[in-house]
């Protein structure tokens, strides 16, 4: 009856100040505007199928962004590609592989101001650095280090420069937020300057795709 | 100055929906500067949520950058906490499109929807960076232009603006381009680029008019002062209707606008001539696009941008002469693809039971009926040519189609209104419940709802109470108190206007030029979003007046003489003052006049078509 699809796409410039919400509505108004064939899943007012990866916090940018659709019948990526605006590239269009429920991990590129040097903070994390997490239930004392899979700094930008990758999958996740908490807790002051996700991994260390 | 996204990224990020200052939406223009001689910042004095669901801005952007060497940008007045934000870090209110203050513009343009937005105007100006008053902007550039219906009196605006434009804009904007691209070759002041604009049809120059008082305080005289300026401005329509420019495509916010769906417009002008109305005397005469261009507008639209949802502009939908063929068309596209049609502005008096399915058909909600007055007495006097008859059979209708919410709009205050007839709006209601529980039970929903809007009367100019005096804040509240006291059945609410805004409103309405001064005290008080509940401030209004020494009764609460000179007087709608002071006398006998459609009333307006109206 249908085929599922994947995009990746890239969220720069004017589009990292769209919220989620608005990300979504957008989407679905490109794949209408674009003229290939969704599938709707029904229903009074009848809306093309879209699911997200994972959203992301207003102000980052991003060149790994994932929806999934899907299609009736055969249709031209071209046409899709040119419904979206240049803050919101589609950079790839395939056939899945993973199942969202796989993807586990996220890259990101990190700036961080701080007045301390990249081996200092690199340092920091061989340490527990402890953070107050919020999750939608409850709030908990952690140990971010919990929730990185790997991670390098290096000097630039305003200060130090992350290359971080951390959980992102349903169950576990961390937001790049709580690196600078984490830092500033254990006595490095660390301001983010901006983010980047870059892709994202699955359990194994596998490129989800 | 143009502001860089990126440097302006911390700030961004500490507002609430930054969506709304950054622009680069689809099906926004942005053109090379290279190949654009005449820069307009289009701004509509609310916040962008409400801008950008307006359709004379769609039509106007669109129109202008459809010209060649033009290019049209839009700016919008921040919510409190950017403005603060900007202020604090010096930034000038910028543009969508190239986020290029305003001060760096050719035409400064206001779309002038609500009179409760002059302040709102006031702090974009200053917030651009512009002088607030005319006098003090020098060159060919940074000319301020205002537009819509509040630019029918637009003389307490008269001394911030260099340039109304009367009427509609789709002809007259690009000729507006036109004339200072010749001023520029001609090497013309900017006086003289004023005083040619001037005898352009459609265009009223304020500085070049002078208004003497009578010691009543009421005008002497109104004139050019200079010669060759016309007496009077006639305002400018589109005489081919159907064929007038319609975008292809709209743009599409990523933040959620109040009305986020494509529009198509039916018709201007309106045959009712209810005689509180506005609108229905300022867009004559009546002109339509044939069925056969709206299904191409919508389906075009549709297919551009991607849109769920589509809904019907007029002043009154179902006065549409090819209604039911329109609706048909549409619904043919519409439903197969899931897309949600709607029709706003439905009269009960000629609202088919085939209408009611059909839309029903597509999605139930509320049904919103605007009887505006509770007694057929007052119904006559304001000309609502809705009888009890109507609104039952609609209600019938309605309830049997499964629609089990009814809202009704009433104004108090009224020319003529007695306690009598707001008793009529509750036992309106009454009788309403009644049809409900009346309905077969296999058909009508289990519960009825009815909520009762209840707005204050405010006289316009250039309707037939254009004379009347407002009912003072007193009178007001009693009658408000009246109402809520007699509210018994819990099937029934009742909300209402804060009539303080009317109040204010009203002033700025017939208001003339002693009352910039007053705009400016207000505005530089802080205020600007009026039109939002949380901030008006009363106070401040009444501090404004105190301050400027303008007592502002001497505009709502007094009743003119028909021999006096109104401040808008020297505007040309069509519409002949003769017609309206006659439709006011008619008004005390409750002689009600017969809408277009039944027999041509002889207003005057289709003199400007040279033909007959199209109803």
């Amino acid at each position: 009856m249908f085929k599922d699809m994947r995009a990746r796409f890239c969220k720069t410039d004017s589009a990292i100040y769209f919220s989620h919400l608005d990300l979504n509505r957008a989407v679905m108004r490109a794949l209408r505007r674009s003229g290939i064939p969704f599938w709707s899943k029904g229903g009074f007012s009848p809306h093309p199928y879209c699911v997200f990866a994972q959203p992301l916090s207003l102000g980052y940018e991003s060149e790994g962004e994932l929806f999934d659709f899907r299609v009736t019948g055969e249709f031209d990526p071209e046409a899709l590609k040119a419904a979206f605006p240049d803050s919101m590239k589609i950079l790839e269009i395939y056939e899945p592989r993973d199942h969202f429920k796989q993807l586990a991990w996220a890259d990101y590129r990190i700036e961080l101001k701080t007045a301390v040097d990249a081996e200092a903070v690199q340092k920091a994390f061989e340490e527990p650095l402890t953070v107050l997490k919020k999750t939608k239930r409850s709030e908990a004392e952690v140990d971010i280090r919990e929730f990185i899979r790997s991670l390098a700094a290096e000097p630039g930008g305003e200060g130090v420069i992350l290359h971080a990758t951390l959980a992102a999958g349903s169950q576990r996740s961390l937001s790049p937020n709580y690196l600078a908490e984490g830092l500033s807790n254990a006595g490095i002051p660390a301001e983010i300057r901006r983010v980047r996700r870059l892709g994202f991994l699955r359990e194994d260390g596998e490129f989800f795709r | 100055m143009t502001y860089n996204l990126d440097d302006m990224r911390d700030l961004l990020l500490q507002v609430q929906k930054p969506a709304r200052y950054v622009g680069g939406e689809i099906g926004q223009t942005v053109k090379d500067l290279c190949e654009v001689d005449v820069r307009v910042a289009f701004c509509f004095p609310d916040i962008y949520d409400i801008g950008m669901s307006h359709l004379g801005l769609r039509l106007l952007y669109g129109v202008l950058n459809e010209q060649k060497g033009t290019w049209c940008e839009r700016a919008f007045q921040p919510w409190t906490d950017m403005e603060e934000k900007m202020r604090e870090e010096g930034i000038k209110l910028y543009t969508m499109e190239s986020h290029t203050s305003l001060d760096e513009f050719d035409l400064v343009a206001f779309t002038l929807q609500y009179e409760m937005c002059y302040p709102t105007v006031l702090n974009m100006l200053e917030l651009g960076g512009l002088p607030l008053y005319a006098k003090d902007r020098t060159g060919l550039k940074n000319i301020v232009v205002g537009g819509g219906p509040c630019a029918y009196n637009p003389e307490p605006l008269a001394p911030f603006f260099d340039i109304f434009s009367i009427g509609e804009g789709e002809e007259a904007w690009p000729e507006l381009t036109d004339k200072l691209r010749e001023a520029r070759v001609k090497g013309w002041s900017r006086e003289e680029f004023l005083f040619e604009v001037s005898k352009m049809e459609g265009f009223y120059v304020p500085s070049l008019y002078d208004v003497t008082y009578k010691e009543d305080g009421t005008i002497g005289s109104f004139a050019p002062n200079r010669e060759g300026v016309p007496a009077v401005v006639r305002k400018r329509i589109i005489r081919d209707f159907d064929q007038v420019y319609y975008p292809k495509t709209q743009m599409i916010p990523f933040t959620e606008a109040v009305h986020d769906r494509v529009t198509i417009e039916l018709f201007r002008g309106c045959i009712r001539g209810c005689r509180f109305c506005q609108a229905g005397m300022l867009f004559r005469p009546i002109r339509c696009k044939s069925a056969d261009t709206l299904v191409k507008d919508a389906c075009t639209l549709l297919e551009n941008t991607g849109y769920e949802q589509l809904s019907l502009c007029s002043l009154s939908s179902s006065d549409y002469p090819e209604i039911e063929k329109l609706v048909d068309e549409l619904i043919r596209y519409t439903e197969p693809r899931g897309i949600n049609l709607s029709l706003p502005s439905l009269r009960v008096d000629n609202f088919s039971k085939e209408l009611a399915a059909k839309i029903t058909g597509v999605k139930k909600s509320t049904f919103t009926f605007a009887p505006e007055a509770g007694s057929q007495r007052m119904r006559d006097v304001i000309n609502k040519n809705v009888t009890e008859e109507d609104i039952e059979r609609s209600c019938r209708i309605a309830f049997e189609n499964g629609n089990s919410s009814v809202k009704l709009y009433f104004m108090m205050g009224l020319p003529t209104e007695t306690d009598e007839d707001l008793d009529a709006i509750h036992s309106m209601a009454d009788k309403i419940i009644g049809y409900f529980y009346d309905t077969d039970k296999q058909k009508r929903n289990r519960f009825i709802h009815i909520a009762i809007s209840l707005a204050t009367f405010i006289p316009k100019p250039f309707t037939p109470f254009q004379w009347e005096a407002q009912n003072s804040e007193e009178e007001v509240h009693r009658k408000q108190n009246y109402l809520y006291g007699k509210v018994a059945k819990k099937q029934v609410s009742l909300s209402h206007h804060d009539c303080r805004t009317s109040m204010i409103e009203a002033i700025l309405a017939r208001g003339d030029r002693r009352l910039a001064p007053v705009l400016e005290a207000v505005s530089k008080s802080g205020s600007k979003l009026d039109a939002w509940t949380e901030h008006f401030n009363y106070e401040r209004w009444q501090q404004a007046f105190k301050a400027a020494g303008v007592d502002g009764n001497f505009y709502s609460l007094r009743k003119r003489d028909y021999d006096e000179i109104l401040p808008w007087d020297f505007i040309d709608i069509g519409v002949t003052k003769d017609y309206l002071k006659k439709e006011a006398l008619r008004a005390y006998a409750a002689e009600t006049t017969r809408n277009c459609k039944e027999g041509c009333t002889g207003c005057g307006a289709n003199a400007m078509l040279g033909r007959k109206c199209d109803v």
